[in-house]
């Protein structure tokens, strides 16, 4: 009635236990202990994990499913060759997973149980399919029976990758909390004092050392990752320690592993934390040590070594379109007007430039305005050598955006400088080179706050204008011509040596 | 409205590949190029617009935000002295006139040098310059004044050890001809900001070309658009561009129209990119006529300024030839490539050793370029160009015995290991001197740079990562630096 299987009974009983058997065995050997291990090759192994482990949690619950719906005393070819496949791929994933382990130094509360619950899942799937020639009934508590240890397994793995998004984030609002000021006077270690210390009673603790230990070390010795075993959220963790020994032993810095690895040489292996993240500095060392000592903090030490939030500047950018229609109309301004336009960026997000080279000579004031409808778009604007006046100021002005403006070999002066600076509120980068422009116009150019540089050569400009102009805006470089004198060197050669030298400009004279 | 001989020309084109398209079919089938057949009336620029959309040297946007929009190249043809300009090396004055060690030539190979020569001492005297303190020689003194807008790398090597192929290693990436140089690549990426010139312009000076000839500008196979255009500083500024006598413009105008509307037609039967290229420059052609006289005639500056380049108008010469890149470079043009011939200096000859002819070229390069610097930058043209100096390859720390005896001037051998060069604005770190050789000059110990990672970081500053410029060519992707180069960030700014 059954279909004859090509392999025989024992056969296939020893292929689907073999592997399994295999797999504790590595299990047993490859035991994840938080260190990183060997070959580059092996740890990308290792992350491919979480990419396999998808086939078998979509293969292994598809099977029962067709069954029921099938309820054949015979498994159907597809059942047969899924419930195959479902166990290759979940023995396969156990296999990265354990180098996941072993080589990428994983390690993290239920560890063992997640593996040894996979290997486990691995041994139901082979058995759900040495069971494939059974009866239906058979076949699906088999399989089912592989697909709940399989969810156990996959729900502890899962909740050590995706924890943190499922859990609520505490770590944001224990974020404000780093801005609290120290107050005047010492910080009196109170952990050695008191017979049972906890977080409370230890002010130092509390307000210093936990948000540097979470700040610098939490990322390989905290929640996510317990490398070396050794976790420094807690107090309890930190007196604990990892697989070296207690990472805090108060009074007793020599024994206190914490301590005796980051005041080691930075050039040591085993110096913490290691040369690619951010050294600790040297008053956030001295903190840990006093603390460890449980010797009162100078609180203006302990202000230095307060982890300070990271201050973003923000600063005001223009914006632009993104993505901006290259339309016919914009084409047919360009092609007429004489200049060519090129994003700054393929997104178009930088704005554009607009370069009127083509135009030459023939780019005055009226060309200039017929730009306009473009003007928002542009952060660059080379005008040099255009035969543009004054007045081509104003229309200047409706270029809200432009951060570089090009107007050297123009004809614009103190009364157009004036207007800029007041008007273009994102320019950066301005060049007045070769223009009537004088002191005047020059001052008026310093009250602007975005420039930061600034080109005056060639132009009625004095020393001191540029005095007064660095005096007042000091943050901008204000570039003017360099007087090229120079010494013109002997044409000859003045040797160097000692030894009588080559009659050379002797010989060249001929 | 056509003309007759145009139709009959057109008619002809279509005679000879035995198409009989009515004109109705013929313009229902017009593309983009065709297009231009509708339009009778001249845009600004003199060709159509539609023709002008066409044009393959269009600027385009870069792969990503650039510090740099163009690049003049100033390469000193016959590779001039490290050790007499930028690498100063006193324990050479130690070994000065004795034989040279063993590891100077155990195992090595040279151009000209045979057994074991003497060592020669650096020539001229070093000094720190600027608030940076780069060191340099006596023989550079305006370059001295302009040392804290430099980015000198003095680490730099090649693989080759002769004129051509190292020249054709610096700028197309290989020793052997024939792949795109990198201004055909930076035109290729970015297109030409001014219609009337062309996008890459090749100056020479020095009374020689370059030894590896045009190659040096070539767009290999790119299309040709993208090629060099070699310019003049004295008489006709492109050769063959002018109208021959008695064909004014219009005559002119309405003979390339006609053309063009043949070669459109080609394109839409046989859509060979060539043809568009074509078509561009003709175009290109016509209006270099009449905008590079005006381009390239330096007269137009003041005294002061041709003064200060130490430029000659009406001459061919170097420093014309700066101040003619200063002036393509605020017009749009956006590589601009200057060979300056007469730098080998072996010694085995007075004008070609390292006393009173190098000196005169020194001069002669010096000013003009401490010139173009100080001009680009009160310009403010300094912060997105990229001025770079440098020879193919550089010279030994030994004196060169070709003869088998000492030459009779001071004089060095062709030196792949080590050599300077600087590199001016676009984002470069100004007054940094990066990369250091050993005590004598002989290899690079520290800051390595190959030809291959400059033109990698060159690349990068115009917007473009060098391993995504590419080109499909004979069913390979081919780029500029092949399969190697590494873009240097500790110099960039």
């Amino acid at each position: 009635m059954h279909e004859q299987h090509p392999l025989t009974k024992y056969a296939r009983l020893w292929l689907a236990l073999g592997p399994n058997l295999a797999l504790v065995a590595l299990a047993y050997f490859l035991a994840p202990s938080g260190e990183d291990y060997g070959p580059a090759l092996l740890s990308i192994a290792g992350h491919q994990h979480f990419i396999v482990l998808h086939f078998p949690v979509a293969i292994l619950m598809l099977i029962p499913f067709f069954e029921i719906w099938d309820r054949h005393h015979e498994a159907s070819l597809m059942i047969r060759r899924m419930s195959m496949l479902g166990a290759i791929s979940i023995w396969a994933t156990c296999v990265f997973g354990i180098f996941q382990g072993y080589y990428n130094g994983a390690d993290y509360s239920n560890l063992e149980t997640h593996l040894w619950f996979g290997v486990a899942a691995s041994f139901l799937a082979s058995a759900a399919w040495l069971v494939i020639f059974q009866s239906w009934r058979v076949r699906v508590i088999a399989q089912i029976s592989a697909v709940v240890v399989m969810i156990i397994a996959a729900h502890i793995g899962g909740e050590k990758v995706h924890g943190d998004i499922l859990k609520p984030n505490k770590e944001s609002t224990k974020e404000a909390s780093n801005q609290t000021a120290v107050p005047s006077g010492f910080l009196i270690p109170s952990a050695y004092a008191a017979e049972t210390p906890s977080n409370a009673t230890d002010r130092a603790y509390v307000e210093v050392i936990e948000p540097l230990l979470r700040a610098h070390c939490a990322k390989c010795h905290g929640e996510k990752k317990v490398k070396g075993k050794l976790r420094v959220d807690s107090l309890a963790a930190l007196k604990k320690g990892g697989s070296e020994g207690p990472a805090v032993v108060f009074g007793d810095p020599t024994h206190s592993h914490l301590l005796q690895r980051i005041l080691l040489d930075p050039k040591d292996d085993d110096h913490m934390p290691p040369k690619a993240e951010e050294p600790l500095t040297e008053s956030q060392r001295r903190v840990l040590q006093l603390w460890i000592e449980q010797k009162p903090i100078p609180t203006d030490l302990a202000a230095a070594a307060l982890v300070k939030p990271k201050t973003v500047v923000v600063k005001k950018v223009p914006t632009f379109a993104p993505n901006h229609e290259f339309t016919a109309a914009v084409e047919t301004i360009a092609d007429k007007l004489g200049v060519a336009i090129t994003p700054l960026t393929k997104d178009q997000l930088a704005g554009w430039r607009v370069a009127a080279h083509t135009a030459g000579a023939k780019f005055t004031n009226i060309q200039l305005s017929e730009l306009t409808p473009l003007a928002l778009q542009v952060a660059e604007l080379d005008l040099a050598h255009a035969p543009l006046t004054d007045a081509a100021a104003k229309v200047l002005a409706n270029f809200g955006n432009l951060r570089v403006l090009n107007l050297a070999d123009t004809q614009l002066s103190d009364n157009a400088a004036a207007l800029l600076a007041t008007e273009l509120s994102f320019l950066e980068n301005l060049s007045f080179a070769n223009t009537p422009l004088t002191d005047k116009g020059l001052l008026a150019l310093a009250e602007s706050k975005s420039l930061r540089a600034l080109y005056v050569g060639g132009t009625k400009v004095t020393p001191q204008g540029l005095n007064s102009f660095r005096k007042k805006n000091p943050t901008c470089r204000l570039v003017h011509e360099i007087l090229l004198e120079a010494k013109v060197p002997s044409p000859g050669i003045e040797p160097p040596f000692k030894e009588k030298p080559m009659p050379v400009a002797e010989k060249a004279k001929k | 409205m056509q003309r007759p001989d145009e139709m009959s020309l057109l008619r002809e084109a279509e005679l000879a590949r035995v198409r009989l398209n009515t004109r109705r079919e013929f313009l229902s089938n017009s593309g983009l190029c065709l297009g231009a057949m509708a339009l009778s009336t001249m845009g600004l620029q003199g060709a159509p617009a539609s023709l002008r959309r066409a044009n393959p040297l269009l600027p385009r946007p870069p792969a990503f935000a650039a510090q740099a929009k163009r690049v003049i190249y100033l390469h000193m043809c016959g590779a001039p002295s490290q050790l007499e300009l930028f690498d100063n090396k006193p324990e050479l004055h130690k070994l000065h006139g004795k034989p040279a060690p063993d590891s100077f030539i155990a195992g090595k190979k040279f151009a000209f040098i045979k057994g074991r020569p003497n060592v020669l001492g650096p020539v001229y005297p070093f000094a720190k310059h600027g608030q940076s303190g780069i060191e340099m020689t006596d023989r550079i003194p305006h370059l001295a004044q302009v040392a804290d807008e430099l980015c000198v790398l003095r680490g730099m090597w090649t693989e080759q050890f002769n004129h051509a192929p190292a020249q054709l290693m610096a700028h197309t990436g290989t020793q052997i001809a024939g792949r795109p140089s990198l201004g055909a690549w930076t035109a290729y990426g970015l297109g030409s900001e001014n219609d009337n010139l062309p996008g890459y312009v090749v100056l020479l000076s020095g009374n020689n070309n370059p030894d590896a000839g045009k190659q040096l500008w070539s767009a290999g196979f790119l299309p040709s658009v993208f090629q060099g255009v070699l310019c003049r500083s004295a008489g006709e500024p492109i050769l063959f561009s002018n109208s021959p006598k008695g064909t004014d413009t219009d005559i002119r105008r309405a003979a390339l129209d006609a053309l063009n509307r043949i070669n459109a037609k080609e394109y839409e039967v046989a859509g060979d990119p060539e043809t568009l290229t074509r078509i561009a420059q003709y175009e290109l052609a016509f209006r270099m006529q009449m905008a590079a006289p005006d381009a390239m005639d330096i007269a137009k500056e003041t005294p002061a300024t041709i003064a200060m380049y130490g430029a000659t108008p009406g001459k061919e010469s170097f420093a014309n030839n700066c101040l003619l890149a200063r002036r393509l470079a605020e017009r749009g043009v956006r590589y601009i490539q200057l060979f300056d011939w007469g730098w080998d200096s072996h010694g085995d000859g007075a004008g070609s050793e390292l006393g009173k002819s190098f000196t005169a070229k020194c001069l002669a390069m010096d000013k003009a370029v401490a010139a173009l610097i100080s001009d680009l930058r009160q310009r403010g043209l300094l912060e997105d160009t990229l001025v770079v100096w440098g020879g193919e390859f550089g010279r030994t720390p030994m004196w060169e015995n070709r003869s088998g005896a000492t030459n009779k001037f001071y004089g060095r051998d062709h030196h792949p290991n080590a050599f300077s060069m600087f590199v001016a604005g676009g984002g470069f770190k100004a007054g940094l001197t990066y990369g250091e050789t050993d005590e004598f000059g002989y290899d690079v110990v520290s800051g390595k740079t190959h030809v291959h990672d400059l033109q990698a970081t060159l690349l990068h500053q115009l917007g473009f990562d060098h391993e995504k410029l590419t080109y499909r060519f004979q069913g390979r992707d081919f780029r500029l630096t092949d399969v190697s180069g590494r873009v240097i960030k500790d110099i960039l700014a």
